[in-house]
Order: C-alpha cells, then sequence, then structure tokens
C-alpha cells in the first residue's frame, strides 16, 4: 500500500474566506492528517477561486466566496467525507461520532456523580465499591443505545428521505464573524477525554483506598505487608471525595465551553486547585496513611512512611506550581472574556 | 418491512447509485494522465462528467489508500499541489473494472435493442 505523502498547510491568500473555512473543516478532522489534508483542499479551493475570477473579470467579492464555499459543502459534512466508508451507520456517522465524542464525557462524570450519591445516600443497595463498578456498564449500555439509535435515523434518512444535506441552510459568512482563537497552550490538556478518563479512575482510587489500603502501594512490594488504612483516610474521604468529583465536573465543562478563552482556562485552573487542596488535606495533618500490621520492622516501616508522605509533599508542591503557571498563562490570555465563543482545545 | 418511496425519490437515489461505480472507473481513466484534484475535476467536467469536490478529493484519497493511486507533492504556478497517477496495481484493477463496464453495456445495448422491437411489434 502507498504510504501517503504529508505536507504542512501553507497557502497565504487575498480570499478572506478560505483560511476561516479550512479552519473549520480542520476542526473535525483526525489530528494525523490534518494538515496534508488542509494543504490539497486549500490548493484545490485556491486554484477554483482564481477561475472563478477570471471567468467574472474581477476580484471575488465575500459574497462570490460565500457561494463557492457553500458549493463545496458545509465544514463537518466536508470533513466527515474524508473519514473511512462505515457498514452501520453511513451519512449520519460524522453526527453520530461527534454525539459520542461529546456526550461520553458528561455521561462519565453523570454515572460517577449518581452511583456516589446513590452509595451513600442508600447504602444497603450496595457497596460503594460496587456501584462504582456500574460505571462501565452505564457507558457501555449508553454507547450501545445511541448507536442503536442513530442505526435507526441512518436507516430512515436513507430508505425514506433520501440523500439530504443535514448541513444545507449553513451560512460561509458566519465563518467572518467567529473571533480570532486564542489557544490553551499548556493550560487544556492534548487529550482531554483521556484526561479526564484519567481523572475519573484517580476518583476511583481514592474511593477504593479505605475499603483497600494495599492499593497505597503499586508493585510486587503490595502483598508482602499487612496494610491498613489510617483514620485519617476516613476523616478525609468525603472532602477529597468532593473534590475530586468536583474536579472532574470543571473539566468536563471546559471540554464542551463556548466561553472565552480565559474563562475556559479559569476552570483548568480551578480544577487544579481541587487537586491542591485535596492533596494538602491528605498531606498537611503530617499523620501517617496507612499502618503496617506484619511483616515489617519498626523502622523500615518508618521509611516506609517518610518515603510516601515525602513523595505526597512534593507532588503538592508541584501540583501548586503548576496551578500557579496555568493562572498565569490564563491571565496572560488577551481573548474576549465576555463570553463569546473562542476557547479552543488543545 | 416493504417501504414504499415516492418515484422522484427512488430515481434519485437509484441514479446515485448508478453513479457511484462509473465515478470510480471515470477517475482511474482520467488518470492515467497524472493531474491535482483540481484539474482532474475540470478534466472530467470538460468530457461531461460533472463531480463534486468534495466527493472527488475524499474519493482520490480513498483510491491512494487502496494501493491504486500514486500522489506526489510538487510546485506548479508557485503553489504547492498533490499529483495524482494511476500506480501499476490500479492500472490492473482499472483493466479489469473496464472490461467488466464494456461487457454490461454492450449486454445492456442488446437489452434495450431487443425492448425496442417489442415495443415497436
Amino acid at each position: 500500500m502507498n504510504q501517503p505523502n504529508t505536507e504542512p498547510i501553507d497557502p497565504p491568500t487575498t480570499f478572506a474566506m478560505l483560511m476561516p473555512y479550512l479552519a473549520a473543516v480542520g476542526k473535525h478532522l483526525p489530528t494525523h492528517r490534518k494538515n496534508d489534508i488542509l494543504a490539497e483542499l486549500g490548493a484545490n479551493l485556491l486554484d477554483a477561486m482564481e477561475d472563478r475570477e477570471e471567468e467574472l473579470g474581477h476580484p471575488l467579492t465575500l459574497e462570490e466566496q460565500a457561494a463557492m464555499l457553500r458549493a463545496h459543502g458545509h465544514p463537518f459534512e466536508v470533513a466527515m467525507r474524508y473519514q473511512p466508508q462505515r457498514a452501520l451507520i453511513g451519512p449520519l456517522f460524522g453526527i453520530y461520532w461527534y454525539t459520542l465524542k461529546r456526550a461520553t464525557p458528561l455521561v462519565i462524570l453523570f454515572a460517577f456523580a449518581i452511583q456516589l450519591m446513590l452509595a451513600f445516600v442508600s447504602p444497603e443497595s450496595g457497596s460503594l465499591m460496587y456501584r462504582l463498578g456500574l460505571v462501565p456498564y452505564v457507558l457501555f449500555l449508553f454507547w450501545a443505545v445511541t448507536t442503536a439509535v442513530f442505526a435507526g435515523l441512518d436507516y430512515g434518512v436513507t430508505h425514506y428521505v433520501g440523500a439530504m444535506r443535514l448541513t444545507a441552510q449553513w451560512d460561509p459568512m458566519n465563518l467572518l464573524q467567529e473571533r480570532p482563537r486564542p489557544v490553551l497552550h499548556g493550560v487544556a490538556p492534548k487529550y482531554p477525554i483521556v484526561d479526564l478518563i484519567a481523572d475519573a479512575v484517580a476518583l476511583l482510587w481514592v474511593v477504593a483506598v479505605p475499603h483497600f489500603p494495599v492499593l497505597l502501594f503499586f508493585g510486587p512490594a503490595a502483598r508482602l505487608f499487612h496494610i491498613e488504612a489510617t483514620p485519617i483516610w476516613h476523616r478525609m474521604f468525603a472532602p477529597i471525595a468532593a473534590l475530586l468529583l468536583t474536579r472532574l465536573v470543571l473539566k468536563a465543562i471546559a471540554i464542551g465551553s463556548r466561553h472565552s478563552a480565559r474563562r475556559t482556562g479559569l476552570l483548568y485552573v480551578a480544577a487544579d486547585l481541587c487537586s491542591v487542596v485535596a492533596l494538602a488535606l491528605l498531606v498537611l495533618p503530617g499523620e501517617a496513611l496507612f499502618t503496617i500490621t506484619a511483616g515489617v520492622p519498626a523502622e523500615t516501616e518508618t521509611g516506609i512512611q517518610f518515603g510516601i508522605m515525602m513523595g505526597l509533599r512534593v507532588a503538592l508542591a508541584a501540583a501548586s506550581l503548576a496551578a500557579a503557571w496555568k493562572l498565569w498563562q490564563t491571565m496572560r490570555l488577551h481573548g474576549p472574556t465576555d463570553g463569546a465563543p473562542t476557547a479552543v482545545m488543545l | 418491512m416493504n417501504t414504499i418511496l415516492p418515484t422522484p425519490e427512488i430515481a434519485e437515489s437509484l441514479t446515485l447509485e448508478l453513479r457511484r461505480g462509473s465515478l470510480v472507473l471515470a477517475v482511474l481513466a482520467a488518470l492515467q494522465q497524472e493531474h491535482y484534484g483540481y484539474t482532474l475535476r475540470k478534466a472530467l467536467a470538460e468530457r461531461g462528467l460533472e463531480m463534486e469536490e468534495s466527493t472527488l478529493y475524499p474519493l482520490l484519497r480513498r483510491l491512494e489508500t487502496q494501493g491504486l493511486l500514486t500522489s506526489e507533492w510538487r510546485e506548479e504556478d508557485k503553489r504547492r499541489k498533490r499529483f495524482y497517477r494511476l500506480s501499476i496495481a490500479g492500472a490492473a484493477v482499472f483493466e479489469k473494472l473496464l472490461a467488466e463496464y464494456v461487457g454490461l453495456t454492450s449486454a445492456l445495448e442488446r437489452i434495450l435493442a431487443s425492448s425496442a422491437v417489442v415495443t415497436k411489434e
């Protein structure tokens, strides 16, 4: 099979609408092919626009450029045509995929929140671990139902509605009204969904530690000791779980944020502050986090306790510095802070 | 479940289906000579086959991924463009498709000719 060549996007252009159009298409393209596809699309569209200018005998007006881009297609539709063809869901695959991407973090979040709430409100309905174990099941159910619904819709569109263009009402002139988007370099995570899932796992870990203190250790050493969580875990459990849940909520809101870059950045800073406070609650009292009841001499246990506490203190310092740095980066953003849709996730 | 579509929509859907296969054949035929996306579209249009850009350009990518085309970035008129050409595998596939198409067309012509005779009688 031929390896496709890649080419960075280049075209400097006098056509005011072309770059915003390409940027809009690029938002829905896979990262590893984006520049290559946009460079090719840009070169082809530029040629088409120049030919149109020659034909008309004057530079293209904005309305004429808009007409050409409208004929070319809505950016979302155009980008979706570069996706591989699928059997189960055809014309609606793009919207289906977009829905899954947007909704999955929220579903994870709500499933966690509801199961946590149920575990506290009605403990007789099952242990906390059992309830949290239901989250993947809820997620799987959501994917299955969404897929079935879209497969049905797709069947309906193909068999009853015909080849309709779902985005026929799109107006390219709107591209010019969008403001330049400051980028949240180093503030937003590069893969927000992965980051959110990692946070959910971290929350799961914290919730699990009082029940399975051995989780404080990773690796083969864990099975050598008989470990019990100290009272601080039980005392701080509720505030720490609440803080980590808040962090999850803040990040999920930031992913779907249509607010300014600065506001979105502040959501990430607030999420980081939740981590800092959670760590501080655990570390600052200076109490041991666990006791080893068998198998280790007292000096060794003291050494392990000291090592873990030192590690957590370093983590607290690093998290505080990261939050401060992100706050500084966010406040340096010059984007509008009036709620205009200018946030960009990396 | 049997569904009855309005006649114009049936026609439109069948036309699309008929066109889809022919477009690949037309693109492979045209790419015996090197082209980049826009000139290929113009070349096809000049010969009476209008094709939407948003259909043609992704199709070129797909055919390249399938190994039927090769591509190369090159500068022309002070602009970098991606030129496509039929690969060796593509040429073999094209020969097969063309043979199939010729067979189908001649069969169809015979069917249409005999139907015309029946209609006249």
